[in-house]
């Protein structure tokens, strides 16, 4: 009795011992003899098992009358102790050996979840005995739902190690898993005959034969059964094997019949394919064209993703910080892969010693990148020897391919990229005899691309990927690019243009018409502007289509008033800075919110120029910006009124400027007024907002907007 | 039996009780030591940044996102449909009360939209391309395309940012930073994850450098911005006077002081800082030897068009991208600017795939010939799709589009995908009707491909773990090569 007491007293912190522990499971981390502990759950499970089902025995089929009840009832304790507590240190067993790689996740989550459920009823039923058993069917009901629940853990378990189906597979009939190359597979082999097979021969088999067909042979196959033959390519549905297929679920005629496993899409496309295309019974997937439906869905079915393992030990830890530096960096594949890769970065600090270093990984390492780094020929040695390499980059580095065939060692290399070296058609060839190269990049190399189109062409295991030729496209250049700063000279301004591709040839000039490739001035660093000028300049190279005229206007300014009045007011949205910004020499871009320009839409633009001195003046140019966008447009009119009273002033000129097409681009046009020369103290410039914008815009009918940041006097 | 039951009751007195109490806590305690991590998991935390959960099938990224959104109606998602049904109204039966933008909720009638353009099939899985994506075309047989991206958002900042850091809502570490802190970077030379920014000329949306934040993450994983120019990573170079030598003096000085405070502080920001600063002193060589595209040959050029030489734009992005990406980069992010076309699309979106559309491909086909793209994983998308009707006055040959967060296309090429089509939508192009693929999912895939558990990444703060894809996200198997 004491005895009983003592396990009985254990039985509670076990059990929150292993609660404790399921709820941080994840957390856990287990020491080596742990481990050791875990493994013996196998051997422990056997307890529980035996014990539950002896109390199970004892409890249900052990009449009442045969023993004493005292003495049954201290047997049936005994019996439900020992099961409760062997049934928690078996589950807590478990969890530490669930706790080792290598484990069906789902078939393990059924297994701990009922070995938890057992041992927890056990253990509460066994706490509580005396409280429910005052209920008579309890008892009787407790032990038959422990009897199934170790059953069931007990037969999950035996999933986990022996295999799912492990059990009744003897029973089931047989199934062969085949593989079959891509190259090999045959498509009513391979692919059509798997899904009979699967899905329609339960019922269609020599032994029952429903309808009278039998699909196990191509000859029974090409018979049909009662309802005639199962394909015919002439009629739309393509005979009577598809339109069963495609019935709807509920229709009594559809195959296979509710409740049996049912044809996937892509088994159905695979039928489908197959019998549109003659139902041929010998041709091979390889035969069909790389873009064929059928052959696509026959890569899908057949390629079984490849998972790498490595098999070597991993390298050790210090020895990896060791050789990680700054411009040499090692690290593991993955978490606990003892896979690593190798990547070396600034070539300045590159020695071949710091190569022959990696060979203290040299089992470890399979990527290794040296692009850029200036190898020595010796130095592919020293990478012949990392016995394990899968992928080499060699791009751009100085090797010249003398010494390839040292690679040869390496049996696992893949992939090799060896652009932009210089390597030899002939080094080429010797790769052939790599045992397992698959890919090999030759971009860029010195090897000509009629060379290169011989070696593509070969019918080789390697795929050589000889990158894009672009000698051969005609693109066009972009504009050059106009860097003068200024826009506005009062002293002569060098012109400074350029263009970011070598070699080419920027011409350019200054009468507004379109830079050619001949007659037109070509650019050098002399060229001097110093007087108002339109500049227009193109750039040019062979090979390439000549670029897009890329134009500025330089202004100038000979008199500056000293003041400007406006006399109608700018929009109050692009008022700031009042009539100031018309002489203060700053032009503005097409950027309006920059505060360098006016605005006017409601009302025409009329503004006062005062010079505290006349001035011999024979031209006016009001600077505008033209962006159709955002309604911008220039002016419908300029006028320029001059004299020396302000109320008596006469018209010098006026010009109507040419209304912009759809789809022009911004820009910045001055518009000028010339007249003969006349000494002035006054000048009235009055620019009109286009009144209807033009039905090709937009806002069509709507009111127009003029932008004006200078007024330029000369 | 009523007298067991009896003394059972006179047994289980207080001291009993207490007994077993106090061994039920025994065996707790018993049990903490297998749990050395119980009471605080910094070690945790530790011991997951670096490696990857598993071998990776990519060992870097280049997102060449597409902001704003561009029409996958008009460049991937041919639907003759709308063609045929040019102008009519859509079905509400297809709508299915889906929510509107602030833009579109106004309008009466919703016309379809056809598109403007010629669509041909390319590659093995016979994709369809519009005529706008020639040079895409071209390398077709590279790409997966997934016509069933789906995502939450209808507006373009939460959308991006959901894109981006797996939430709407900001403050949460952008994807780049995730593969930061979970992989490391490779090249001690350069930061983990940097971004690269450029503007077309159609209707732009704004990007945030919230976008490329660490958020909760140490600040070793922000993205580092490159902008165009002389001064690509600012504040990067040395000011005026100052010696590579002096440099280094002073920084081996701060580094003591700051050493000193954290062992005073013990501030995990501390000694983020130290290895900024020695991080930013490397990158003063290695930065401007990967900036300076000149001495590229002309083949390069003529691949990645003539605009790859002209700082700031897509192409030459695209060009520093492949760059920071051989050189160990592991997440290049792109954001072109310039697709929110919500009038004039046929106009705008034809200047935008002018310049998208060459140096996208020639990404892919650079990276190839250098054997780069089979550890490179290139994605190109934008953060939602655009409508199946008109936004705006329909006319043949011009027409706008809202945003739309049902359905769009994206692609994807290079480590570990395998090309072809994923996913479909239906005939008006509105809903989707095979394999939907939620922006969690995208996630989780992207960071598969690079060896990581999308459930094991997380990081506690604020008193939970926080994933990238939060709560939900599972892997796109059908993209898997």
């Amino acid at each position: 009795m004491r005895f009983q007491r003592i396990i009985a007293a254990c039985l509670l912190p076990l059990t929150v011992l292993f609660l404790f522990l399921l709820l941080f499971e994840n957390r856990m981390v287990l020491p080596a003899w742990l481990q050791v502990a875990g493994r013996m759950h196998p051997l422990m499970l056997h307890f529980p098992v035996v014990l539950l089902v002896l109390y199970c025995i004892w409890v249900l089929l052990i009449p009442k009358s045969a023993i004493d009840p005292l003495v049954r009832q201290q047997v049936s304790d005994w019996l439900l102790l020992l099961a409760a507590m062997c049934a928690i240190i078996t589950a807590l067993m478990g969890l530490f050996l669930s706790k080792e790689e290598g484990y069906d996740a789902e078939a393990l989550l059924y297994h701990k979840w009922s070995a938890v459920s057992v041992s927890l009823i056990a253990t509460i039923w066994y706490s509580f005995r005396h409280w429910i058993a005052r209920i008579k069917w309890v008892t009787a009901l407790a032990a038959l739902v422990s009897l199934a629940g170790i059953i069931f853990t007990g037969h999950q378990g035996a999933g986990i190690t022996h295999g799912q189906n492990y059990l009744f597979a003897p029973l089931l009939p047989e199934k062969q898993e085949q593989t079959v190359s891509i190259d090999e597979a045959v498509v009513y082999t391979h692919l059509v005959q798997s899904i009979l097979k699967a899905k329609c021969l339960s019922c269609h088999n020599n032994k029952k034969a429903k309808g009278e067909l039998v699909m196990e042979t191509q000859e029974l196959l090409l018979k049909g059964g009662k309802n005639g033959v199962l394909w015919d390519s002439t009629q739309p549905e393509l005979g009577l094997l598809l339109h069963r297929i495609h019935l709807p679920l509920e229709k009594k005629k559809h195959m296979p019949p509710q409740g049996k496993p049912q044809l996937s899409e892509d088994e159905m496309q695979v039928l489908y394919y197959w019998i549109k295309k003659g139902a041929d019974f010998t041709a091979k997937v390889t035969d069909l064209q790389t873009t064929d439906s059928l052959r696509m869905l026959a890569e899908r079915t057949l390629t079984h993703n490849e998972m790498v393992s490595y098999d070597f030990d991993a390298a050790d830890e210090k020895t990896i910080k060791q050789l990680n530096n700054s411009n040499r960096v090692v690290y593991p594949l993955a978490l606990e892969s003892p896979a690593l890769a190798v990547d070396f970065y600034n070539k300045e600090f590159f020695t071949s010693g710091q190569l022959k270093e990696l060979l203290k990984i040299k089992e470890q390492v399979v990527s290794l990148d040296l692009s850029r780094m200036p190898l020595k020929e010796e130095d592919l040695k020293t990478i012949g020897e990392l016995e394990n390499l899968r992928t080499l980059i060699l791009n751009f580095t100085p090797i010249t391919g003398k010494t390839i065939s040292e690679l040869k060692k390496l049996k696992f290399l893949k992939s090799l990229s060896l652009a932009g070296t210089a390597v030899t058609k002939d080094q080429l060839v010797q790769l052939e005899g790599f045992p397992q190269l698959q890919k090999v990049s030759v971009w860029n190399t010195a090897i000509p691309a009629s060379d290169l189109e011989v070696i593509k062409r070969q019918k080789s295991k390697i795929k050589f990927e000889t990158g894009v030729r672009t000698d051969t496209m005609v693109l066009k250049l972009t504009a050059p690019i106009i860097e003068n700063e200024e826009q506005i000279i009062s002293t002569p301004v060098k012109l400074q243009l350029k263009h970011y591709i070598n070699g080419v040839a920027i011409r350019y000039t200054t009468d507004g018409t379109e830079p050619d490739s001949i007659q037109s001035k070509l650019y050098d660093n002399n060229v001097v502007i110093t007087n108002a000028t339109q500049i227009k300049t193109k750039a040019f190279k062979p090979g390439w289509i000549s670029s897009e005229v890329a134009q500025r206007y330089f202004f100038k300014s000979t008199y500056l008033p000293d003041s400007v009045q406006l006399i109608t007011p700018p929009d109050p949205k692009y008022s700031k800075g009042g009539g100031k910004l018309l002489h203060d020499l700053d032009k503005g871009d097409l950027n309006t919110g920059s505060g360098k320009w006016l605005g006017y839409r409601n009302n025409r633009m009329e503004a006062l120029l005062l010079f505290n001195q006349s001035v011999k003046v024979n031209r006016v140019a009001l600077s505008t910006m033209k962006n159709i966008g955002p309604f911008i447009m220039p002016p419908a009119l300029v006028e320029v009124w001059g004299g020396n009273d302000p109320m008596k002033m006469k018209l010098l000129g006026r010009i109507k400027p040419v209304q912009p097409l759809k789809d022009e681009p911004g820009e910045v046009i001055p518009y000028e007024v010339t007249f003969s020369q006349t000494s002035l103290r006054y000048i009235k410039v009055i620019a009109v907002p286009v009144a209807k914008l033009p039905a090709w815009h937009p806002g069509k009918g709507d009111k127009g907007w003029v932008f004006v940041d200078e007024v330029l006097v000369n | 039996m009523q007298k067991q039951i009896l003394e059972h009751g006179l047994t289980f007195n207080r001291r009993r009780f207490l007994t077993r109490l106090g061994m039920g806590v025994g065996s707790v305690a018993l049990g903490s030591l297998l749990i050395p991590d119980l009471f605080g998991n910094k070690e945790e935390e530790a011991m997951l940044s670096g490696l990857p959960h598993f071998a990776p099938k990519a060992k870097r990224i280049i997102y060449l996102f597409q902001n704003g959104a561009p029409s996958q109606l008009d460049l991937f998602d041919y639907k003759p449909k709308l063609q045929e049904m040019f102008g009519e109204d859509l079905p509400a039966s297809i709508r299915m009360g889906q929510r509107l933008t602030g833009m579109t909720a106004d309008q009466k009638k919703f016309p379809l939209a056809g598109t403007a353009f010629q669509f041909n099939q390319y590659g093995e899985a016979k994709a369809w391309i519009s005529e706008l994506l020639p040079y895409t075309a071209s390398v077709a047989g590279d790409l997966c395309f997934i016509k069933s991206m789906f995502t939450e958002a209808i507006n373009h900042d939460p959308a991006l940012t959901f894109f981006q850091t797996g939430a709407q809502v900001g403050n949460r570490p952008s994807m780049g930073s995730w593969l930061s802190y979970g992989l490391g970077s490779e090249n001690k030379n350069l930061p983990a994850f940097c971004v690269l920014l450029s503007r077309g000329k159609g209707n732009g949306q704004g990007v945030y450098s919230k976008l490329w934040s660490n958020g909760f993450l140490d600040s070793i994983h922000q993205g580092v911005q490159f902008s165009s120019g002389d001064n690509p990573v600012l504040y990067l170079n040395n000011p005026e006077g100052i010696s590579k030598e002096e440099r280094r003096k002073m920084l081996d000085k701060v580094s003591e002081l700051n050493q000193q405070s954290y062992q005073e502080f013990g501030d995990p920001e501390i000694s983020a800082k130290i290895q900024q600063y020695e991080m930013a002193y490397r990158m003063q060589t290695a930065v401007p030897e990967i900036t300076d595209v000149s001495k590229e040959p002309e083949s390069v050029i003529k691949l990645y068009g003539p605009d790859c030489l002209v700082p700031g734009t897509f192409a030459a992005n695209c060009l520093l991208a492949r760059k920071l990406s051989e050189n160990g980069v592991r997440f290049v992010q792109l954001y072109h600017q310039g697709w929110d076309a919500h009038d004039n699309l046929p106009n705008q979106i034809k200047g935008q795939c002018k310049d998208a559309d060459q140096a996208s491909a020639a990404l892919i086909t650079d990276l190839k010939q250098r054997g780069l793209l089979d550890e490179t994983l290139v994605i190109w998308g934008g953060e939602f799709g655009r409508t199946n009707y008109c936004q705006g006055k329909l006319e043949k040959g011009n027409y706008g589009r809202d945003h739309h967060p049902r359905c769009f296309t994206i692609w994807m090429a290079g480590g570990g995908i395998k090309p072809g089509v994923y996913g479909e939508t239906d005939e008006f192009g509105y809903n989707i009707i095979k394999d939907p693929v939620h922006v969690n999912d995208l996630h989780a895939t992207i960071l598969h491909l690079m060896g990581l558990d999308h459930e094991r990444l997380t990081f506690k703060h604020l008193g939970r773990r926080y994933r990238l894809t939060d709560v939900s996200g599972k892997l796109i198997n059908g993209i898997l090569a």
